[in-house]
């Protein structure tokens, strides 16, 4: 049996997404942030929600060590899934969503959308002398 | 001769050639993907993978667009080559048999999909070739900017 994989669930109203936990350095409330937020689903093209849910910061890492604050509006759940639940999208759409991973399938047969935030904004769009998440040392 | 499955988008009627149709099942649970088109506007989990959800009626211009996570009360599974596609409609009917002499030019609609018209139930029914359809639509997503 193939081992669990865990991910953390981002229930934003607007759509549910998901995001692999292994990337996720750490989780905290948004008024603890001060740095710039990337919206992952405003920037794909996803209207901007309101201030009326439950807004936290993830702060992701990409393969090569650049981190990103992202984020999370909407209740954040960490759970583990059977890795047959993670689907990738089929070829039709997926190239036109190279940020979009896999949706997930839950046992409800509710979906979220497996994101890669660090394809959302590669780090060579990042002004140079300014980045979205400083390094803490 | 060639069998066909009659479905209604609204009140417009097609007909898709069996021989395509993978599955017709319920009522379907998809979620949107931000950075689809209207005519293809997100995914669906189907035996055990991930399949792209088709709007006909957005292809079509016929009723109201698809809205996710609740889709039409029947689906199509329709497979062409590699790919299978969600389409979520209003209404199946029995499949027919029709003969290719029976399938008149098509004139209610002049897309390239569109290959020809033909009676169902006292309805004229598009006949749509999904194979085109794609095709089409491929092209425009290949040569879009990213």
């Amino acid at each position: 049996m193939a081992a669990r994989v865990a991910l953390v669930h981002v229930d934003d109203p607007r759509v549910r997404w998901s995001v692999s936990a292994a990337q996720v350095v750490r989780i905290l409330p948004a008024g603890d942030w001060r740095a710039p937020l990337i919206d992952v689903l405003a920037a794909l093209g996803v209207a901007p929600g309101d201030d009326r849910h439950t807004r936290r910061v993830i702060i992701v890492r990409g393969g090569d060590g650049h981190e990103l604050a992202v984020l999370a509006a909407g209740a954040i759940d960490i759970a583990e899934v059977d890795p047959a639940d993670v689907l990738p999208l089929p070829d039709s759409v997926a190239r036109a969503s190279p940020q979009i991973t896999a949706i997930v399938a839950f046992a409800d047969h509710s979906l979220s959308l497996l994101l890669q935030p660090t394809a959302v904004l590669p780090p060579d769009d990042t002004v140079p002398g300014e980045e979205l998440c400083p390094r803490r040392s | 001769m060639r069998s066909y499955v009659p479905i209604t988008i609204h009140t417009t009627w097609v007909a898709v050639d069996m021989a395509t149709v993978r599955e017709i099942g319920g009522p379907l649970t998809w979620i949107a993907l931000p950075t689809a088109s209207a005519a293809l506007p997100g995914v669906a989990a189907w035996r055990g993978r991930a399949v792209a959800v088709a709007d006909l009626a957005a292809l079509l211009g016929a009723g109201e667009r698809l809205a996710s996570p609740n889709a039409r009360v029947r689906t199509l599974y329709l497979q062409h080559g590699n790919s299978t596609l969600a389409v979520p409609v209003d209404a199946v009917r029995e499949p027919l048999t029709i003969a290719d002499e029976d399938i008149r030019a098509p004139r209610i609609r002049t897309e390239a999909f569109c290959v020809g018209e033909v009676d169902v139930e006292g309805h004229t029914t598009v006949v749509v070739d999904l194979g085109v359809l794609l095709d089409s639509y491929r092209a425009v997503v290949t040569s879009a900017p990213h």
